[in-house]
């Protein structure tokens, strides 16, 4: 039998606790392993959903969408390979998606009328309006851009870019030189 | 704004956006866990029946289009529809191969072409499947009376049905580029939502902005 290394060590370790592991056994073992993985890594969807939606309510239905894609999606995850970059394209693609398939969109609402992302006890008024200016930056960014954008703040390595949205590593490194420039002349 | 300080905004963002979450929410909610499945699962579905429905047509028609061979009418009749059988196959045929290759664990661009390639798919070639009903009415109708009764229907009966299906072809493609036009655009997503998805514009918009993004 094969068994996707993924899964292996769930797999494994359920024959030590249990001689006979039933369905339910692997099935909670497996909820267990995303949910740990989830929490350490959810400021992904966080940060991929509300990349892609400004009101709060589209933002907290697209997150939970993602995760539920993440969740559908784990079966297939191989171990061996990052869990960052599985969970960004997944992500990326749901968020993407959910973007083009949405004919009647919730209006945007302005920055200081979204007190999750507004800070009404800001202390630093130039960062407030830095943050401001950059979140405007990429509610205006196409979805591709936006996605490129995001994977470069959050400073991913151009390898981990690349094979997130398909490109090769060079044309990840222009396009961020353009978006260096592009970031530059317009904030 | 210098990439340091922006970098520097955007962790600040993102503290925000991971306190908000915390607070107000699971991100894993075991109920909508349970339900979710891809939003291409009933496409799939329709696919499969289609292309089930498609080969099961295609060879009832070729046997009575070969039966009838020397006989004009049946025979048209008959090949007219095996073609179009064999395009409905065809149609679902495309859409299956691309839906199973649609998949959210896949790089960006790949996913995102094969969905804007479906979309095309979908908006502009599959209606034709439909609107070609205007005139293949008439050949159903002569391939059932002709079974039935083995007999043909009137020439000038069919003659004239032909004549209204081929008015009523020029009418609805007409009618759809007049739907669509920019003035009318609201009516033109409506009409496409109800038939075949999403625009054949907006999915070609959707291919050439990959395109530009591969590209550049």
């Amino acid at each position: 039998m094969r068994i996707r290394p993924g899964l292996r060590i769930i797999w494994v370790s359920s024959l030590f606790v249990s001689p006979m592991p039933s369905r339910a056994t692997a099935h909670s073992d497996l909820r267990q392993a995303f949910t740990e993985l989830l929490d350490r890594h959810r400021g992904i969807v966080v940060k991929v959903a509300a990349s892609y939606c400004r009101h709060p309510d589209d933002r907290s239905e697209l997150a939970q969408e993602i995760a539920a894609q993440l969740w559908r999606a784990f079966p297939g995850y191989d171990a061996s390979r990052s869990f960052s970059t599985w969970a960004y394209r997944i992500a990326l693609n749901v968020a993407i998606s959910d973007l083009r398939g949405r004919t009647h969109r919730q209006p945007t609402l302005p920055l200081d009328e979204q007190p999750d992302i507004a800070d009404p006890h800001a202390t630093d008024p130039e960062r407030e309006r830095q943050v401001r200016l950059l979140y405007a930056f990429i509610a205006q960014l196409k979805p591709l851009d936006r996605a490129l954008m995001l994977l470069y703040l959050d400073e991913r390595p151009h390898r981990e870019i690349a094979e997130i949205l398909g490109i090769s590593e060079s044309n990840v490194s222009t396009k961020i030189g353009r978006l260096k420039q592009r970031i530059r002349g317009e904030l | 704004m210098e990439l340091d300080q922006m970098k520097l905004a955007w962790q600040s963002l993102e503290q925000r956006l991971e306190r908000q979450t915390t607070l107000s929410h699971h991100l894993f909610n075991e109920d909508r866990a349970r339900r979710a499945r891809s939003t291409l699962h009933p496409l799939l579905w329709g696919q499969a029946v289609q292309l089930a429905v498609g080969i099961g047509l295609a060879m009832f028609f070729a046997r009575f289009w070969i039966g009838h061979a020397g006989q004009p009418l049946p025979m048209v009749s008959g090949l007219l529809l095996h073609l179009w059988s064999v395009a409905l196959v065809v149609s679902a045929g495309v859409q299956l191969v691309l839906l199973a290759r649609a998949h959210y664990a896949q790089p960006l661009l790949v996913l995102q072409k094969t969905l804007a390639l479906l979309r095309r798919w979908r908006t502009r070639w599959t209606p034709w499947l439909g609107v070609a009903f205007w005139v293949l009415w008439a050949a159903v109708a002569e391939v059932l009376f002709r079974s039935a009764s083995g007999r043909d229907l009137p020439t000038d009966w069919l003659l004239a049905n032909l004549l209204i299906g081929g008015i009523g072809i020029v009418v609805t493609v007409g009618l759809f580029r007049w739907l669509h036009s920019p003035a009318r655009a609201h009516w033109g997503e409506w009409v496409d939502r109800e038939n075949a998805g999403r625009s054949i514009n907006r999915a070609q918009a959707l291919l050439d902005e990959i395109e530009r993004f591969e590209r550049e």
